[in-house]
């Protein structure tokens, strides 16, 4: 056997070894490979595809655009790339990735329902339902299209169009009967047009397929509490709070459907735990006011040419806020030209990786790197 | 600012039904020409701007006749100096003559909420307003003047506060008003970014005033009136602080639980808005949450600005309706007659609008069919949003749904009128028959113009009756009085009240469309508790009704 692998091209025992459950081995003998031929792009795909699906996104990323570089023509890269993009947040990127895909594979059905899905997200609702359309020809009349169509629908409720939603999520548990999601939706859209019975059926049928489903527990739940039947709505609130505890809709129609049953005590502790998402949302409200407070006392210290007190306002507003990119790129400009350039480029490389798509600190990252001494400059801005 | 980000409802088909109410915008002509001043037409430096003010329908003079007083803010740089509240008396022939350094009302500074009623039971309507800084208390000297009495009232406050709703309520039931005031956050100018400065809050995008959230709430407070021209501060006896706040906006008064007693609700900004229920004891207990009127159907908070109490379902139950932010509905809370509400807005179908910022509202018989339709104001909070967002309107068209009974509502766009249309950015608004023929108007605080006055001209022919009030037992000014009408096969409550819409006070002449009945019987149900009962009461005028005497006279005027 293992001569008989050590015959194999590499990738092509990485897919053995995958097929026998062993991916540790497949990663590692792929890493191999891409250490002795670094332009070995099918290595680098399958190892980026793996990684992705294992959510070590990072480096998936790294080794599937370089499987891209060395394989520009291939559309499957690019999707494998998009899928990636998209496992990391970076929609944007995801989107540019699928269209390259199906600009070169005009036919590749899935690469256009993940464009459209990127393309909805992002908030192009035309565009998504052009590449969703042509991904349901695509698909045609199987179960395959049912996900594209339930993407469909979704563009549809987005733009209103509430009855073309409702035939979509019809064709889409036609294809695939097991597809607790669009059941779901198909509950929603049908109570928003005022069919309560067919909601009541098709949310039935979601949380019969998934009784995991926080979103058709809740969704169910708070249409018996809507139709007057309190009790059925507790059953299913309870179990939605319990797969999602701050779940405000959830805990709020709970604690109302409670109270209608005589379940005070019950109802009280719920709404309890209401209250207290309310509190932590103020909590975090005011650390996010005090955090641009003091980002704007230190903004004018630093007009003022005090730099070393502007950096301790920045520092300690970023301590409150450390998601607040803006403050961090205003606490590392301020290092930078206090000269501590090893602490103001890592802070420029975090904002960076914050907001992948500002272009303003991107810019920043890139001259800094430009003006920092050699000695502490690092090639990549990812 | 909280919005859900929900999709409007979907439009059900036209009911093609005529509508046959029209509105004019006559301000200009009537006399109505001061600006209220709230920051500058492109930007809002902080909230205290941009939060702006209610209106005042009442007869400060009692000639029958509505006056008005429209409130006004201010800015921060270059405040106007001629930027104060305006009272504009009524000539009785459709103008208006502004007297108000004559009526000692002039007065700079941002003021917010008003509430009218007659505190010391002389038989003139006072107003206590409220303002960033110090809350105003003035008494009606009945000769067509006012004199600030906070002091002396013992309503002064040493320390600043961001004062906004307010009501009076006779909560005891004693015959003497007492005083519910909200506070919307606790504002200084040293601790709140500037908006357009280097971190200052953002929204989508744009560098805008910061609040409310962030900021600390206020501190709500209730006075209890000595009568004998005090108040006292009640607000922890009475149980009102043992509430931790609410970004607070507009107070309503009034009994939502049928139980005889009034109860408080405030319409809060992004926080869970708050019900007040009376415990017949001096005490309050806060059950917003508990009653199903805190949140939206979907369990969120919401951006309460404005507040309409009607019974919109006819079923002699007081429901309430709130206004939102752009990109959420209003809210619908329907009573189930034992206090507790459901929200229905979607399913009423008033959740078909959700393009605008919406503020003052009032739920009233426009075309006098019989059954209260639904109109608030819109407008943006800030400014900047016009150059940058398409989406976001600063100034946008009023909104207007009839009523077309059983819970639901339909939306009449560019059928009362082109006025309607004419986009402003508006907040406070009250509703009220200026004019004496027999339908409501209303009266429009637009940002940084003068305000409209969009005169009703109904032309159905439906009948009408008008039902003023005056207590003798119970407060003069009749507040918290219900009067609930039969007309036809129908039934309809409605409340004497102090302030509602946004920051806003209405004709306290309560108005019943009655379609094409032509008599109704009347029972009113006067604040200290005893019932009267009126039938087979003549249609198309104004009765008023003293407490314990009857009506004590009648005015049939010409149908509109």
């Amino acid at each position: 056997m293992g001569l008989l692998c050590a015959q194999k091209p590499a990738v092509e025992q990485a897919w053995d070894l995958l097929a026998q459950d062993k991916r540790s081995e497949a990663v590692a003998l792929l890493r191999a490979e891409i250490g002795k031929h670094p332009a070995n792009a099918e290595a680098r795909l399958l190892l980026g595809s793996i990684l992705a699906e294992a959510g070590e996104t990072a480096e998936a990323i790294a080794h599937l655009r370089e499987g891209v570089r060395l394989q520009p023509k291939a559309a499957m890269a690019h999707n494998a790339l998009g899928e990636a993009l998209t496992d990391a947040g970076d929609i944007a990127g995801a989107r540019d990735s699928f269209r390259k895909a199906v600009e070169l594979d005009p036919q590749f059905a899935q690469a256009r329902e993940n464009l459209g899905l990127a393309l909805l997200q992002l908030g192009d609702l035309a565009g998504a339902a052009e590449q969703l359309d042509r991904a349901i020809r695509l698909f045609g009349d199987k179960e395959d299209a049912a996900y594209a169509r339930y993407l469909r629908a979704r563009v549809h409720t987005e733009s209103g169009e509430l009855e073309k939603a409702e035939t979509q999520l019809r064709r889409a548990v036609t294809l695939r009967p097991a597809f607790p999601e669009a059941w779901s939706d198909l509950g929603q859209v049908r109570e928003n047009l005022g069919d309560d019975k067919g909601a009541l059926a098709a949310l039935q049928r979601a949380v019969q397929l998934n009784p995991d489903g926080a979103v058709a527990q809740t969704r169910l739940g708070s249409l018996y509490l809507q139709l007057g039947k309190p009790q059925e709505a507790v059953t299913h609130l309870e179990r939605a709070v319990r797969l999602s505890p701050d779940n405000q809709t959830a805990l709020n129609s709970l604690q109302l459907a409670l109270r209608e049953i005589g379940e005070t005590e019950k109802a009280d502790r719920v709404k309890a735990q209401l209250a207290e998402i309310f509190r932590k949302r103020d909590r975090a409200s005011q650390t996010a006011l005090a955090a641009v407070r003091l980002n704007n006392e230190g903004a004018e210290l630093e007009k003022k040419g005090n730099l070393a007190a502007a950096v301790e306002k920045y520092r300690a507003a970023l301590e409150l806020n450390p998601e607040h990119a803006g403050i961090r790129v205003n606490y590392a400009v301020a290092l930078l030209r206090l000269g501590q350039w090893e602490r103001g480029l890592e802070e420029l490389r975090t904002a960076v990786r914050q907001e992948p798509s500002n272009e303003t600190f991107r810019k920043a990252l890139e001259d800094a790197l430009a003006q920092a001494p050699a000695s502490v400059r690092r090639p990549n801005l990812r | 600012m909280a919005s859900r980000s929900v999709k409007p409802a979907r439009r059900a088909a036209p009911s093609g039904l005529p509508f046959h109410s029209r509105f004019t915008d006559v301000a200009i002509k009537a006399g109505l020409k001061h600006p209220v001043i709230a920051g500058h037409s492109d930007r809002c430096d902080y909230i205290i701007e941009a939060m702006s003010c209610g209106v005042a329908f009442f007869d400060f003079d009692n000639d029958g006749w509505l006056d008005i007083l429209v409130l006004s803010g201010s800015r921060f740089d270059d405040p106007p100096a001629t930027a104060s509240n305006r009272l504009y008396k009524n000539n009785r022939d459709g103008t208006f003559t502004d007297v108000t350094e004559k009526a000692g009302l002039f007065r700079t500074g941002y003021a917010y909420g008003v509430t009218v009623g007659d505190y010391n039971n002389d038989g003139f309507e006072d107003l206590f307003i409220t303002y960033y800084g110090q809350n105003v208390l003035y008494r009606n000297n009945g000769d067509g003047t006012f004199t600030d009495v906070t002091k002396e009232a013992k309503l002064w406050s040493d320390a600043p506060r961001f004062g906004s709703g307010c009501t009076f309520v006779d909560y005891d039931r004693d015959g003497n008003l007492d005083l519910f005031v909200a506070n919307y956050l606790v504002f200084d100018y040293a601790a709140v970014p500037r908006a357009g400065s280097s971190g200052s809050c953002n929204y989508k995008g744009i560098l805008v005033n910061c609040g409310p959230r962030g900021l600390p709430y206020g501190r709500h407070s209730l006075y209890r009136n000595n009568g004998d021209g005090t108040f006292t501060d009640v607000t922890e006896a009475s149980g009102i602080g043992k509430v931790e706040g609410g970004f607070g906006l507009t107070a309503v008064a009034a009994d939502f639980d049928n139980d005889g007693w009034p109860d408080i609700y405030v319409a809060c900004d992004s926080t869970p808005s708050l019900l007040f229920r009376n415990n017949h004891d001096g005490t309050f207990t806060e059950e917003a949450l508990e009653r199903g009127a805190a949140l939206s159907e979907d369990g969120m908070e919401q951006a309460g600005m404005g507040l309409a109490v009607a019974d919109f379902q006819l079923d002699g139950s007081l429901g309430i309706l709130k206004t939102h932010f752009e990109d959420d509905t209003v809210a619908l809370y329907l009573s189930n007659g034992k206090g507790s509400f459901r929200e229905m807005a979607m399913r009423s179908g008033l959740g078909v609008e959700t393009r605008y910022v919406s503020w003052g509202v009032g739920a009233a018989d426009f075309d006098n069919d019989g059954a209260p339709d639904v109109f608030w104001v819109t407008g943006h909070i800030y400014p900047e949003v016009d150059k940058k967002l398409p989406r976001s309107l600063y100034k946008a068209p009023r909104v207007l749904f009839r009523n077309l009974g059983q819970g639901k509502f339909e939306q009449l766009i560019g059928v009362a009128g082109p006025d309607l249309e004419v986009p402003h950015c508006s907040r406070g608004c009250a509703f009220g028959d200026f004019d004496n023929d027999g339908d409501v108007d209303i009266v429009v605080v637009n940002q940084n113009e003068p305000p409209s006055l969009l005169r009703n001209d109904v032309t159905s022919g439906h009948h009408w009756i008008k039902v003023k009030l005056t207590g003798v037992k119970s407060n003069r000014s009749a507040i918290g009085a219900r009067v609930t009408a039969r007309y036809g096969d129908r039934i309809q409550a409605q409340e004497v009240m102090a302030q509602s819409s946004y920051l806003s006070v209405n004709d306290r002449r309560l108005h019943f469309g009655l379609g094409a009945s032509t008599s109704v019987d009347i029972e009113v149900r006067w604040p200290a508790g005893t019932v009267e009962k009126f039938t087979n009461v003549g249609v198309d005028r104004l009765i008023h009704i003293k407490e314990g005497a009857g009506i004590i006279e009648q005015q049939t005027w010409r149908r509109s």
